[in-house]
């Protein structure tokens, strides 16, 4: 395995270092109702003008022009100390971040429409499980977000793909030769961050910023886990893959119906690093053992629609869904025999009143 | 958990329920009783366990006679109090009589460990399903086409959020490796077995049915779906009677324990394999 850590893009450095953020640019970003010179109506004119202001002071107080990755994290941390002083504002609290984030990039003279923030008083790191279908999108997409880190699991990838992830600014790309198999690199990439907040996203199906920045938000909120609600997108239960049947089953039969076919087996999800480490990391790379083992620790569970969540949950992804489907019915054999270890065979369903060795017997 | 039998106790009709076992013709039914005609060992057993079901209970038994010509048929009453049992000893079948309720399903094993036929086929006593429904269930058995005959019903799926116990059948066929049995399952009657499957899986088994159909989908009994019926609509009033006793947790229940025999008689992925997971480097 070898890592390979990209220093920061630094002063100077700015038309590389913007991450490619202009082709990560949200496909209706040019088409945003156009209201004066800002882009921005209504209250969200006040947010673009706050941000100008803030930026606009801090290159007057003579700070060295600041660019990508240092000059994101500034604004958000600007945006997150507005976002905790004011009080309730009409409007979407996205919608008024990105307003902000506009002004503040207008105030330090950079191109608009890249940043997505996020109101954080913890630190936060995406992990991604890069496949050998992954697409550069995917981390397009989180360099827009606030995030400190951004770990890239590449497992067994040529040396072509290896290079275009290199090209990326900001980013700590782990490297393997071979195979780690399904869901390993989770584990991988999670010990490779310190982050209190940490997202898990799948490289080869791009997420929009503004949907993982919802995940991201909830993390930041208080709870432990925060799941992509893929139920709302299975339709009739008919079509459901297989994968998503025992995903529900085990839900139910773990107390939690309401869950439905959501798992922490679907990428994308957020994970809070206290609630991480008491699942343990190594289950990380079982994602249904982490799944029953965040419901046993009782731990906070939520979960929002994202759009693009990771087929792998419908049987479609890159593996097909036969062996999805056998990944999936072995995972959650094991998930549902550990937490039988504890509460018995029947997961403490009552068995009535059955007299099972009448059964047995010839009868009398 | 009581240890699960490999083989069947000789299906050998015991001894105090000759006494039960009444077969005087009664005027009452149309057709002539061909079981007392039929020499030996009959082809069909039909086993009806019952509780309190005098409404339906006759017609159930009539219909069962007509499947075949060497039929037995076999009610285990428990916890009867309103003459079931007369009912059914007056229309001809063989009755095991139990004062005190079995539990659900157990009423199942007690018919087959008394049954003597080639082909069980299992139904319920309050729910009237015509011979004609049912005869391709045993038919499919006494040919050999299958050693266990299901309905082909699933339950109704064309929703967003179904009953638990319907999504519980179909994660279990999926983990038993036959997600093409939908949502079929020996929970749902009717279905026949062959004399071959009773061997293997034992008739103990048969009162936790999602444990018995796993043994027979693992243990190498052909296992197919052969006839739709849609019980859904039969069951109507029963659903009703459910909603204060609900045995939506019991029969879940019994679902967790086949995925517990599952693993234990393969392994902890119930024999899936790990996908070229490299465990070690997660550590």
């Amino acid at each position: 395995m070898q890592s390979s850590r990209r220093s920061r893009a630094g002063k100077g450095r700015s038309k590389r270092s913007h991450g490619g953020g202009g082709k990560a640019l949200p496909k209706d970003a040019g088409s945003r109702r156009l209201t004066g010179r800002t882009g921005h109506s209504g209250s969200y004119k006040a947010e673009y003008a706050a941000g100008f202001a803030e930026a606009a002071a801090i290159l007057r107080n003579g700070a060295a022009p600041l660019a990508g990755h240092e000059a994101k994290l500034l604004m958000n941390e600007h945006w997150t100390r507005r976002s905790l002083q004011g009080a309730l504002r009409s409007g979407s609290q996205q919608q008024r971040g990105m307003a902000f984030a506009d002004g503040f990039a207008a105030g330090l003279r950079l191109p608009g429409g890249m940043w997505v923030p996020v109101a954080l008083t913890r630190s936060a790191a995406a992990v991604v499980m890069a496949g050998p279908n992954a697409r550069l999108e995917s981390v397009q997409q989180l360099l827009r977000l606030p995030l400190d880190e951004i770990v890239i699991v590449q497992e067994a990838a040529g040396g072509e793909a290896f290079n275009r992830f290199r090209a990326l600014p900001d980013v700590t790309i782990i490297h393997t030769r071979e195979k780690l198999g399904m869901d390993v690199g989770r584990t991988v990439g999670a010990r490779l961050t310190n982050a209190e907040l940490v997202l898990f996203v799948d490289g080869e199906a791009a997420v929009s910023a503004e949907q993982l920045a919802v995940l991201l938000a909830e993390a930041q909120a208080g709870s432990d886990l925060v799941l992509a609600d893929v139920s709302g997108r299975l339709g009739a239960f008919r079509g459901w893959s297989d994968a998503a049947r025992i995903q529900a089953f085990m839900n139910w039969s773990l107390g939690k119906p309401e869950l439905q076919a959501n798992s922490v087996a679907v990428l994308p999800h957020a994970w809070s690093r206290p609630a991480m480490e008491r699942v343990g990391l190594p289950l990380l790379a079982v994602p249904p053992m982490a799944h029953r083992a965040a419901i046993e620790h009782q731990l906070r569970i939520r979960c929002f629609p994202v759009a693009a969540a990771s087929p792998a949950a419908l049987g479609t992804g890159s593996m097909g869904p036969a062996d999805a489907a056998k990944l999936s019915a072995g995972d959650h054999i094991e998930a549902l025999r550990a937490a039988m270890r504890t509460k018995g065979a029947r997961l403490s369903l009552p068995d009535g009143v059955r007299r099972r060795l009448a059964a047995g017997r010839s009868a009398t | 958990m009581p240890p699960i039998p490999t083989h069947a106790q000789p299906a050998l009709p015991p001894a105090a329920e000759a006494a039960q076992h009444i077969l005087s013709p009664q005027p009452a039914l149309a057709e002539p009783l061909r079981l007392a005609e039929a020499p030996g060992d009959p082809l069909v057993s039909v086993i009806i366990p019952v509780m309190n079901e005098r409404r339906t209970l006759g017609r159930v038994i009539r219909e069962a006679k007509r499947i075949h010509p060497s039929t037995e048929v076999i009610v285990v009453a428990n916890g009867s109090t309103d003459g079931s049992a007369a009912i059914a000893r007056a229309g001809g079948a063989r009755v095991l009589s139990y004062a005190e309720p079995l539990g659900h399903d157990v009423g199942r094993g007690v018919g087959a460990n008394a049954a003597r036929g080639k082909a069980l086929l299992f139904i319920d006593g309050d729910m009237v399903i015509s011979a004609a429904q049912l005869k391709p269930f045993v038919t499919s058995i006494l040919q050999g086409e299958t050693d266990v005959a299901l309905n082909d019903y699933s339950g109704p799926t064309d929703k967003a959020a179904v009953h638990s116990v319907v999504l519980a059948k179909h994660a279990l066929n999926a983990l038993l490796a036959r997600p093409d049995l939908k949502g079929t399952s020996m929970t749902a009657v009717p279905h026949a077995i062959s004399r071959r499957a009773l061997e293997t899986i034992g008739a103990e088994a048969l009162a936790v049915p999602p444990l018995a159909h796993a043994m027979a989908v693992r243990l190498g009994c052909k296992v197919s779906a052969v006839k739709h019926i849609n019980v859904g609509k039969l069951n109507l009033l029963r659903r009703k009677r459910e909603r204060t006793n609900p045995l939506e947790f019991l029969i879940v229940g019994d679902h967790l324990e086949a995925i517990d025999w599952l693993a234990r008689h393969t392994d902890e992925r119930g024999g899936f394999g790990d996908a070229g997971r490299k465990r070690e480097f997660a550590r």
